[in-house]
Parts: C-alpha cells; sequence; structure tokens
C-alpha cells in the first residue's frame, strides 16, 4: 500500500523519459502518453488522498555515519492536498498544451520536461526528509531552466537568470538545511516538527530566513521575482502558466512546512514573512500596471498575488494561514485560467500586446467570459473565490495585531484594488474598444483551448459561492487549530444577492445604452484618415500613474534596471571578478613570469659586467680552494669553515645569475659549473661523504653538458644559444642527454644528484636554514638557466 | 607483488612504448593502451588487499630516512583506480586526438609513465619516495604541457615545472626537517608525532603549487596550451589530483591536521574558490576557464579535508572523483570543438550545439556535475563538503564556499551557452570522430551514474576514511 506513494514521481519521470527519446514526428501518440500519464498521477493522487497518512522509506545513500539520504515519502494531510492540487493542475495544462504546442519544434524535450516536472513536484512534495526534498527542488529549477530555453536562442538570458537564480535558491536552502541539521541533527520533517525550533537564536534564525529564501525563488517573492517576468515572454504561455505554478506550489509548500511546522515563528519570523508578503504584493501590482504586454502583466500579478500568501503565512494565525492556502489554490485556478485566456487569444491572434488587440468579446466568447471572471476573481471581487482568500487573509492580519497590522491591512487591501484597475484595463484593451482591421476575422479558440478555461472559470465561482467546502474540509485539517472566522456571512444567500444586483445593473446597462454606434469618417484638413489611427487602445489607461511623483523616479528606476536584484548583483559581481583577474591572476602570472626573470636578469648583468673577462671567476675560483684547504687542514676553526661556507654560497648563487644571463652555450656551463663547485664546498665543510658524492654525480651531469654543446657546436657552428634552434629534430639523442644531464645537475629525482643534494641539504639544515636557503634557490635557479637552451632546442630553427 | 606490478608495469611499458614506435604506429598505440589497461587491472587486484592496509618493504636503503616502503590501503587504490581509469580513456580519445601529429612516440611515452608515476606515488609509505614520483610526475608533465614546440607553449611548460619544482623544493625541505624532528620519513612512523609548523608550511607550498591553489595558480591556466587530452589528464586524472592526495595522505592520515592548519587551508580554499571563479566569469579562452575552475573546484576538496570531520573528508574524496571525471569529459568536450574549428576563443565559438549535439549534451551533464546539481556524483559531494565544513566549525568559510558555488554556476552556464548556444554554428564542422564522442559521452554518463548509484561509491570511501584514522 505504501509503495503508492512512488507512482506519482517515478511514473512521469519515466514516461518522460520516453517522450523525450521518441522521435520528433510521433506528435499524436507521444501527446496521448502525456495526457494519460497526466490522469493517471491525478488518478494516483485522489486515491492517496482518501487514504490516511501513507510512509514509505527506502534506503538509498548512507553519506557517512548515521547522515543518510534515503527515499523517505510521507503524504501527510498537507502534503497529500498539494499533490492532489499539482496533479489536478498538471492534467489540464496537458490537455491545454496539446493545441497550443503542436507546431512547436522542440515537442519531444516540452513534454518530457513538462512530465518530469510533474513527478518531481510529486516528490518534493511526498518527501518526509528535507534533503531528498532538497534534491528533488533542485531537479525541478534545473527542468524550469532547461523548459525556460525551449524557444531557442531568444530565450538564453531568461534561461541563465532562470537558472542563476533558482541556482541562488538551491543553495541558500541548501545552507539553511546545514545549519539546521548541524543544531537539530535530523532532516526528517516528522522529528523537526516535533521541536518547534524558535527562530529567536542567531543561528536558526539565520537558518530560517536562508531557507525562506530558498522558497521565495520559487514563488517569486519580491526582489527574486525577476525570472518569472523574464522568461514570461520568451516561453509558451504553457510554460508560464504550469511551470511557474508548479514552481509557486512547491515553494510555498516549503514555506507553509517551515512556518507551521519547523520553525515556531513568534516574534520577528512573523514580522519577516509579512513585510516580504506587502513589499510582494504591492510592488507586482505597480509594475504589473504599466506594463504592455499580457504576458508580462499576468507574470507581474502573479508575483503580488503571492504577495497574499506570503502575508497570510506570516501572521501565523489559523485563518491566516488558511487564508494564504487558500489564496494560493485559488490562484493556481485563477492564474491558470488567465494565462490560457492569454494563450488563447496567442493563439487566435498572434498577438501579445494590448496595442495590437481589442474588440475581441464578441469574436472569442467564451474566451471573454472566462476572463472576465478571472480577472474579477483575481481583483477580489464577491462572491468569486479569491475574495474569500483575501478575506481570510485580513483576518489573519487583524488577529495577528501588533502596532503596524493597521498599515499592512491598508497596502493589502489597496493592492486589490489596484488589481482591479489593471485588469480592467486588460479587458479594455483585449476585448473591448475597437478591433483593429487586422484582426477583423478571428475566431474562437479550438474547444479543447476554451474548455479548460471554462471549466476554471466556474470552479472559481464555485470556490468562492461554496467556499466552505475546500475551507473547512480540504484545508482545516493541515491545521490542528480550529479556525475562528469573524463575520463570515451567509454565502449562500450573499451570493444571490449580488447575482442578482448584477442582473439588475445590467438590466439597467442594456436599458441605457445607445441603439446603434454612428460611424462616420474621419477627416484631418480635408483629408480622410484611416480610422485604425483612431482607435484608442487601453495601453495607456495608466499612463498618469506612470507619471506621478514619487511612483514616476521608481518606475525610471526600474526601466534602468536599478530595481533588479539580479541585475545589480550580477554587475556588482561581474566587475569584482574584472579586477581579481587583472589584479590577482594576471597580476601574479606577470610577477612570476616577467618581473622575477627581470629581476634575475638585473642582478646577473650587474655581476655580468663586474665579471669582464671572467675576472670574479678567477677570484672564486681562488677562494674556493683557500676555502677548501681551509676546511680540510682547521676542521675545528669555527670562524674559517664559516667563511668558506659563505664563499660556497656567494659561488652557487651568485654564478647561477651569470648562468641566467650568459648568451653563449659553452660559457654558460662553466659558469654553472663554478656554482655547482659551490656544492661541493659547502658539502666539504658538512661531510666528507656528502662532499665526495656530490662531486662524482655533478660531474657526470657537468661532462655530458659540455659533451653536447661541443657537438651542437660542431655541428651547428656556433655557440650562440640564439641560434640553436631545432636541435631537438636534428639531433634527438643530443638532445635527450642534454635534457636528462639538465634534470640530474637540477637534482631532480630520480636522477643521480638528487640523493647527494638531499644528503646535502639534510646536513645543511643542521647548521642553519640560510644553507638550506640557498641550496634550494640554487637548485631551482639551476633548472631555470638549464631550461633556457633546452627551450631554444625544441623550437624550430 | 601486484604493488609493484601496478606502478611497475606502466614505467616499463612507457620504454615499450617508445621501442615500439620504432616499430609502426599501431604497435606503438596498442601497446600504450593495453600497459595503461593492464595497470588498471593490476589496481582493481589490489582492492581485497587494501581492505587491511599492508605495507611492503622492499630492501633496505643506505640513504638515511630513505626506504622502498609501499603501502597499500584504501586511500591509494581509490585514487589509483580512479587516475589508471581516467587516464585509459584518455588513452583512447588521444587516438582520435593527436593522430595528425608528429613526436608520438614521446607522447604515448610521457602519458603511459605519467600514469606509472601516478600509481608509485599513490601507493609510497615513504615522504622521500612520494617526493621522487611526484618529480617525476612534474617532468612529464612539463614535456607534456609544451608538446607542441611552440614558443609561447614552451614558455608556458617552464612556467609549469619551475614553479610546481618550487614547489617541491619547499616540500623537501619540510621533509628533511621533518626527518630532523622526528628520525623517520616513514608515514606510519611519522603519524601521531608532533611537527613543527615550518616543516608543514613548507611541505604545505608543495601541495598548494601541486593543486594550484593561490597564490601558486597561475601555471594551471597556461598549462591550457597542452594537447586537449594531456589537459584532461593534467586536470582529472593525475597532476592536480597528487597536491589533494598527498594532503590526505601526509596532513591528515599522518598529521591530523592540527586547528591552525584547519584554518590555514580553510582561508587558502576559499581565496582560491573566489580567485578561480572570478577569473572564470572574465576569462574567453575556452580551456583557461576550465583551468580556473579546476583549481576553484579542487578548493572544495581542501575545505571538506580542512574540517577535519568524516563526512567532509569523505564528501571531499567524493567530490574529488565527481570532479575528476566531469572534468576529464569537460576537456575532452571542448577538445572535440576546439579541434574542428581550431579556436579556444569563445567570443569566436557559438551554435555549436547544432552541429556537436552530442557533444553539447555530454558537456551540460558534466557541467552539472562540477556546478554540483542533483543526481550527480558532484552535489553528495559540494552538499557533504559544505555539511562538513559547518560542523567543523568553520561556518563563515561554508558560507563563502556556498557564494562560490553560485559563482560556479554563473561561469559555466556562461561557457556553455557561449560555446554551443546562439543563432548559427559559427564553424562549418562536424561531430569529432567516434572515438572521441564516445569518450566524452562515457565521463558524462559516469559521471551522472556515480551520483545516481552512489551507494556503494560512498561505502568504499567511508571504509577508507575510518581506515585512514584507524
Amino acid at each position: 500500500m505504501n509503495t503508492l506513494l512512488l507512482y506519482p514521481i517515478a511514473v512521469p519521470i519515466l514516461v518522460g523519459f520516453v517522450c523525450l527519446l521518441t522521435p520528433r514526428q510521433f506528435r499524436g501518440p507521444r501527446e496521448a502518453l502525456t495526457v494519460l500519464t497526466a490522469l493517471a498521477s491525478l488518478a494516483m493522487s485522489v486515491f492517496i488522498f482518501m487514504q490516511p497518512t501513507l510512509y514509505i522509506h527506502i534506503p538509498w545513500l548512507t553519506l557517512t555515519g548515521n547522515l543518510t539520504l534515503a527515499f523517505d515519502f510521507q503524504s501527510a494531510a498537507y502534503a497529500r492536498l498539494t499533490l492532489l492540487v499539482v496533479s489536478s493542475f498538471g492534467l489540464l495544462a496537458a490537455l491545454f498544451s496539446i493545441p497550443f504546442l503542436a507546431k512547436h519544434p522542440r515537442h519531444n524535450e516540452y513534454y518530457a520536461y513538462f512530465l518530469m516536472a510533474l513527478g518531481v513536484t510529486s516528490g518534493a512534495v511526498l518527501s518526509e526528509n528535507l534533503l531528498l526534498l532538497l534534491f528533488f527542488w533542485e531537479l525541478h529549477g534545473f527542468l524550469l531552466f532547461l523548459m525556460a530555453g525551449i524557444n531557442g536562442d531568444s530565450a538564453i538570458p531568461a534561461s541563465t537568470r532562470t537558472l542563476i537564480l533558482a541556482g541562488f535558491g538551491d543553495l541558500t536552502l541548501l545552507f539553511g538545511l546545514v545549519l539546521l541539521w548541524t543544531q537539530t541533527g535530523s532532516f526528517s520533517i516528522n522529528i523537526l516538527s516535533a521541536q518547534a525550533i524558535s527562530v529567536n537564536s542567531w543561528l536558526m534564525g539565520v537558518a530560517f530566513v536562508l531557507m525562506a529564501f530558498g522558497s521565495f525563488v520559487k514563488i517569486g517573492v519580491m526582489p527574486l521575482h525577476s525570472w518569472i517576468t523574464a522568461i514570461s515572454t520568451e516561453t509558451p504561455m504553457t510554460v508560464m502558466g504550469y511551470f511557474t505554478s508548479l514552481d509557486k506550489m512547491l515553494g510555498f509548500y516549503l514555506l507553509t512546512v517551515l512556518a507551521l511546522n519547523i520553525f515556531d515563528l513568534s516574534g520577528w519570523g512573523g514580522w519577516f514573512l509579512m513585510t516580504m508578503g506587502v513589499i510582494t504584493l504591492f510592488g507586482g501590482v505597480l509594475m504589473a500596471m504599466v506594463q504592455s504586454d499580457f504576458r508580462k502583466m499576468l507574470a507581474f500579478h502573479s508575483v503580488s498575488q503571492i504577495g497574499y500568501m506570503v502575508l497570510g503565512i506570516g501572521t501565523g494565525t489559523p485563518v491566516g494561514i488558511i487564508g494564504g492556502l487558500f489564496h494560493l489554490v485559488n490562484m493556481i485556478i485563477v492564474k491558470g485560467a488567465l494565462y490560457l485566456c492569454g494563450g488563447s487569444v496567442q493563439h487566435a491572434t498572434g498577438k501579445t500586446k494590448f496595442s495590437e488587440m481589442g474588440g475581441l468579446a464578441k469574436a472569442m466568447p467564451w474566451t471573454f467570459v472566462s476572463t472576465l471572471i478571472a480577472s474579477l476573481a483575481i481583483a477580489g471581487v464577491p462572491p468569486l473565490n479569491a475574495f474569500v482568500s483575501k478575506w481570510l487573509v485580513y483576518q489573519g492580519i487583524i488577529e495577528h495585531g501588533g502596532a503596524a497590522f493597521p498599515i499592512y491591512l491598508l497596502v493589502a487591501m489597496f493592492g486589490s484594488a489596484l488589481t482591479l484597475a489593471s485588469f480592467m484595463k486588460l479587458l479594455y484593451s483585449m476585448f473591448w474598444g475597437d478591433r483593429p482591421q487586422e484582426l477583423a476575422d478571428v475566431k474562437e479558440s479550438p474547444w479543447a483551448m476554451t474548455l479548460p478555461i471554462f471549466v476554471l472559470g466556474l470552479i472559481a465561482a464555485g470556490f468562492g459561492i461554496f467556499y466552505r467546502w475546500p475551507v473547512e474540509t480540504l484545508l482545516a485539517p493541515i491545521l490542528d487549530q480550529p479556525i475562528r472566522s469573524i463575520g463570515l456571512w451567509q454565502s449562500g444567500l450573499a451570493a444571490i444577492l449580488m447575482i442578482v444586483s448584477l442582473l439588475i445593473g445590467l438590466v439597467i446597462y442594456w436599458a441605457g445604452r445607445p441603439r446603434r454606434n454612428v460611424e462616420t469618417e474621419v477627416f484631418l484638413g480635408g483629408e480622410a484618415l484611416d480610422p485604425e489611427i483612431y482607435r484608442v487602445p487601453g495601453t495607456h489607461f495608466y499612463g498618469p500613474v506612470k507619471g506621478m511623483n514619487g511612483l514616476r523616479q521608481v518606475y525610471a528606476a526600474a526601466d534602468r534596471g536599478a530595481l533588479d536584484l539580479y541585475l545589480l548583483s550580477y554587475r556588482v559581481i561581474k566587475s569584482a571578478s574584472d579586477w581579481i583577474y587583472r589584479y590577482i591572476d594576471q597580476a601574479l602570472a606577470e610577477f612570476y613570469q616577467e618581473v622575477i626573470p627581470a629581476l634575475w636578469s638585473l642582478i646577473g648583468q650587474i655581476l655580468r659586467v663586474l665579471n669582464t673577462k671572467m675576472v670574479l671567476t678567477r677570484i672564486l675560483w681562488a677562494l674556493y680552494a683557500v676555502g677548501l684547504i681551509g676546511i680540510f687542514f682547521m676542521p675545528n676553526q669555527y670562524e674559517i669553515v664559516t667563511l668558506a661556507r659563505i664563499i660556497a654560497c656567494i659561488g652557487m648563487i651568485g654564478w647561477a645569475f651569470l648562468a641566467w644571463v650568459e648568451r653563449n652555450l659553452t660559457r654558460m656551463l662553466v659558469l654553472a659549473t663554478t656554482s655547482q663547485l659551490g656544492f661541493v664546498v659547502l658539502g666539504a665543510s658538512l661531510s666528507s661523504d656528502v662532499a665526495i658524492s656530490y662531486l662524482l654525480t655533478g660531474s657526470v651531469a657537468i661532462a655530458v653538458l659540455f659533451l653536447v654543446a661541443y657537438l651542437i657546436r660542431r655541428t651547428l657552428h656556433t655557440d650562440k644559444i640564439e641560434q640553436m634552434g631545432g636541435v631537438a629534430g636534428r639531433m634527438p639523442w643530443a638532445f635527450l642527454l642534454f635534457v636528462l644531464a639538465a634534470l640530474w645537475l637540477s637534482g631532480l629525482p630520480p636522477f643521480g644528484s638528487f640523493f647527494s643534494k638531499f644528503l646535502l641539504g639534510v646536513a645543511a639544515s643542521e647548521i642553519s636554514p640560510l644553507l638550506t636557503i640557498a641550496i634550494t634557490g640554487t637548485a631551482i635557479m639551476t633548472l631555470s638557466y638549464l631550461l633556457r637552451p633546452i627551450g631554444r632546442f625544441l623550437r624550430a630553427k | 607483488m601486484l604493488a609493484i606490478a601496478t606502478f611497475g608495469i606502466p614505467i616499463l611499458g612507457s620504454l615499450l612504448t617508445l621501442l615500439a614506435d620504432r616499430v609502426n604506429n599501431f604497435l606503438r598505440n596498442a601497446v600504450a593502451a593495453l600497459t595503461v589497461a593492464a595497470t588498471l587491472a593490476s589496481a582493481f587486484l589490489l582492492i581485497p588487499i587494501a581492505k587491511e592496509a599492508h605495507t611492503i618493504m622492499l630492501g633496505p636503503s643506505t640513504i638515511p630516512g630513505f626506504g622502498f616502503n609501499f603501502i597499500i590501503d584504501g586511500l591509494g587504490v581509490y585514487v589509483a583506480i580512479m587516475a589508471a581509469f581516467i587516464g585509459l580513456l584518455i588513452v583512447f580519445y588521444s587516438m582520435g586526438y593527436m593522430q595528425n601529429y608528429t613526436h608520438l612516440g614521446e607522447y604515448y611515452f610521457l602519458v603511459v609513465l605519467f600514469i606509472g608515476a601516478m600509481m608509485g606515488l599513490v601507493l609510497s609509505a615513504n615522504l622521500l619516495l612520494i617526493y621522487i614520483f611526484w618529480e617525476v610526475t612534474a617532468i612529464c608533465s612539463w614535456r607534456l604541457i609544451g608538446f607542441f614546440r611552440d614558443p609561447q607553449h614552451l614558455k608556458s611548460a617552464d612556467t609549469a615545472l619551475l614553479m610546481t619544482v618550487f614547489g617541491s623544493f619547499c616540500m623537501l625541505v619540510g621533509m628533511e626537517m621533518v626527518w630532523h624532528e622526528t628520525g623517520t620519513l616513514t608515514i606510519a612512523a611519522i603519524r601521531g608525532r608532533n611537527v613543527s609548523d615550518m616543516a608543514m608550511l613548507l611541505m604545505f607550498i608543495g601541495i598548494l603549487a601541486k593543486s594550484a591553489q593561490v597564490p601558486l595558480q597561475i601555471w594551471l591556466p597556461a598549462a591550457g596550451v597542452a594537447p586537449s587530452p594531456v589537459t584532461a589528464l593534467l586536470h582529472a586524472a593525475v597532476l592536480v589530483v597528487i597536491g589533494v592526495f598527498a594532503f590526505a595522505r601526509i596532513f591528515i592520515g599522518a598529521f591530523s591536521l592540527p586547528p591552525n592548519w584547519q584554518t590555514i587551508t580553510s582561508v587558502v580554499a576559499t581565496i582560491t574558490i573566489f580567485v578561480a571563479s572570478g577569473a572564470a566569469l572574465v576569462e574567453n579562452n575556452a580551456k583557461r576557464i576550465l583551468a580556473y575552475s579546476t583549481f576553484g573546484q579542487l578548493a572544495y576538496v581542501y575545505l571538506g579535508f580542512a574540517s577535519m570531520t568524516t563526512v567532509g573528508i569523505v564528501g571531499g574524496l567524493v567530490f574529488l572523483l565527481a570532479h575528476s571525471l566531469a572534468k576529464a569529459g569537460l576537456f575532452l568536450a571542448v577538445g572535440i570543438v576546439e579541434h574542428k574549428t581550431h579556436t579556444k576563443d569563445i567570443r569566436e565559438l557559438g551554435g555549436m550545439i547544432r552541429v556537436m549535439p552530442v557533444t553539447a549534451v555530454a558537456f551540460i551533464l558534466c557541467a552539472l556535475t562540477i556546478i554540483g546539481f542533483p543526481p550527480s556524483a558532484g552535489f553528495v559531494g559540494k552538499f557533504m563538503i559544505i555539511l562538513g565544513a559547518v560542523e567543523g566549525g568553520k561556518t563563515v568559510f561554508a558560507a563563502l564556499a556556498v557564494f562560490g558555488a553560485l559563482m560556479s554556476i554563473a561561469y559555466m552556464i556562461r561557457l556553455f551557452n557561449a560555446v554551443f548556444l546562439g543563432p548559427n554554428p559559427s564553424h562549418n564542422v562536424k561531430e569529432g570522430t567516434t572515438g572521441m564522442v564516445v569518450t566524452v559521452t562515457l565521463f558524462a554518463v559516469l559521471s551522472l551514474l556515480a551520483g545516481i548509484i552512489a551507494a556503494p561509491l560512498l561505502d568504499v570511501v567511508n571504509a577508507l576514511v575510518s581506515q585512514m584514522f584507524g
């Protein structure tokens, strides 16, 4: 029985893969398969909904110790309700997709992502474990990214933005989860619920805010909403209607679980959510009013409506929470209807801008009526469903109380009024007024489109009039507490009264309207004008709003992108990255590759001038000899031995610099030998064994180097390193010997002088770290200057 | 015996490859592939032995502190199998990618020797022995980076060699100090002994240089001039992994990473994450972007190690594997694009998904692993690293690392958009050869599979981590 929980998750995902892999032209079968799968999903959800809470545990990964990622699914009351809503919506969206997507070139991908998203959302909702929820959550974000890019190239910026914002949400959620885990040691919703963690501790407060941000991205709370409005114009309408709704359900599900089950939000936590809610609802509607493309306008409205839900949850009162949840259900229905209406209009006219439409009410009556109902519903006009849910949210605010509650209440109500105002613009621009001549022969969309919209409109009305059933039967069981509602009216009677009053209004309108339109030609300066010019679209209805002082600046800032958090952060990160690239990475590269060699060359050149005609070199040889004699005959005279060591170090390092700037190969080897002799002198002062072994191993390498240099000189008739290009190709064996000897001399293992050098280092480090530095420094310089001829040998001639 | 075979086969095989090159190309390729395959098989055979750590002594040595000591334990065998496996796939890929170039005898000799040195390194139980193999890999990588013998390439190769050798010389001095302080260089004998911070620092510099952590990172992006399979080898299978391995072996296994070193490592890792992500967001050379990504992502492994919690270390090792598979795939995918279009500049590329659909899909799958999207192994690894860092009390570093993860999404998607998306293919080319495409796809599939069927992988890593502390 409990395995039942797996089907709504696994079946759509698997069928999604089937859809992806079927050839593109199999459109019909793929559509049928999708609808069947969505139907089966709904059937399973209904079945799960009827059952008491089911639970299943399937072990998967043991990360370490007691930290596991298992498939723990549970159909708690809220989860199974959300599942039901998700799958019902999935079926409707599947039906609607068929005509709308019929000619889309990426048909297979669309349905694949569609079904996978359904399964993944179900998985997240049914997860009993927050880590598992995160798993599905991220998958959903990735599917959204794929879906956002389905219209091809124009959608790339929008889909990129979607992925990055989704990634932001995923990562904040992840980090919040991690913090929660370190405090509680568990990811299980059941276990965490039993603890009711207070957000008043510093760490848990951060954890709550981070996790809330995760859900904010998914539901589109301002200022994390911008992916919704960005993809609204770049994807098929069904994607907007379906995917953003799934995201909302998912995000809201998590937010509710956080607010109700896991955290105890008394105190600032509630105010935090309420404030985010109010900002979102007001900012969203302000932006919606001035849009000229209905897809964008709807997108901003859906952002705005989210605010009411977050506000309701934030009140923390049973009536507010139920109000928020009911508003979510209502918005899925109403927004779904509105998106589908928009889709239907777009399907029929091919237009999305308000200014290009008008007067469609007659041509598309079913779409018009559905849009009208949905618009009134979203504005919260009684007796439609969103009126009830907003009413409950308002009550929640009142019940929550606190000093600032009247402000929240006022803003929320004012937002509602603006919503109505903004939908008047939509209705006027699209359905009333004059129809552009281009659209003269527009016809109603096929029934497969209009029927789902109309059904949604009916449900919207039904949920408003008979609100008791959804509120008390579906939602109330989520909370354990009873809901105290203030001023609940007799809905049946109220509805009848309202309908009667509307009918009276209609009668008056019909009685008073002009009998016929007077049509006349328009002249300007005696010239007949195209009536099209004088068509008044509704686009500029709220032009004055845009010009209002105070708001004007806000809109201007929004136009510049100054309010777009994504864009702002992107700019900041980009300039920080520029800085890092230039002043850390490239600067370091320049330091290692240019500055250090230049410094070496400078020292080398100075020494080179002093060493004219090898004067210094001869002096050094003499000093080496004196040092050696001193070491052999007065090994216990500390000053003499120290002096010999200093001479040795000067020789090692100084002549390495000289070799670095030498242009003549043979002379470079002479200088190198001089430098290496320093090691021998130093070794002699430490232990004679080390000195002898170094002398032996070093001599072999030096001999080979001189031999190769001789061979090269004989072949190329030059001793200048500059002119030795192409040696590697012409004399491969000589080249190989040279490389091996160079590595040998530098003390790189596994070659001979490595062990001598190691022993030298061990002995030296007992005396002084300075000696160790000298040995190591010389070794690295030896390699550096020997790489110069090697590099030249390798180059083309 | 098997331990010796594991690194002996490739080292001898590399010489055979050189000989075979004198006969003909086919024989040379066959010898190279067979040698690496035999190495992999031999590494697999070590698994039952590794269940209980075995140490092997191969004769005495007159050098103080030195000894041919080998250890067969979980950590070594895990990294050995990983390196040999990825190395084998890269050898297969090379057969398609490299076929039109000269000096291929040298190429295969170095690649096989490289893998052999890696095998020796991971099985070494003596610090000095580790150091010897360490330098062999440096020498191999030097010639491989400069393989095309272009002046700019040779300069990059010299930079890589000098910087890593600078690090390893520091490390050698550190080892000398360890020898003074403890009287031994055998890892098992050092365990639990106190070592001065100076010795630790010197060895740490060597590790940083090898793993290209800031401020010794610059050689790795420059090394992108190498042939793509070599880049993949350096970034995924051997070179940079060596630093991580040595850190796990020496700093965690032997020294148990004292608290102050946990902080130092975390700081270095965090800075590296930001430098890498920032540079990758700005850079326009596709291979350099991936190189920045490599050391940026390896910094996560260090962050996990620095937590000194089981979950962090396990996460680090899982992520190391996930990263290696995915990064090899990414380099090889970009390699196909580069091979066909002869450009690495993302401003000149675009729309490649239309002509190279398989490569593009493989690329995005590998990128998901690097970013850490589920269900890839990258998700599990990164999640555990962050969890470990928080559990280890490094919450601030963990938070910064999370932010870095967001930046990795940004630069990966930027790279993908620029190379593969766009209205029209920028070059009129075709998909790579079958062998190349199959290899890339294999890496993509494996990096996904490593996440989906991660249960056995996690069991293995958990076992080897408890062995490290046991």
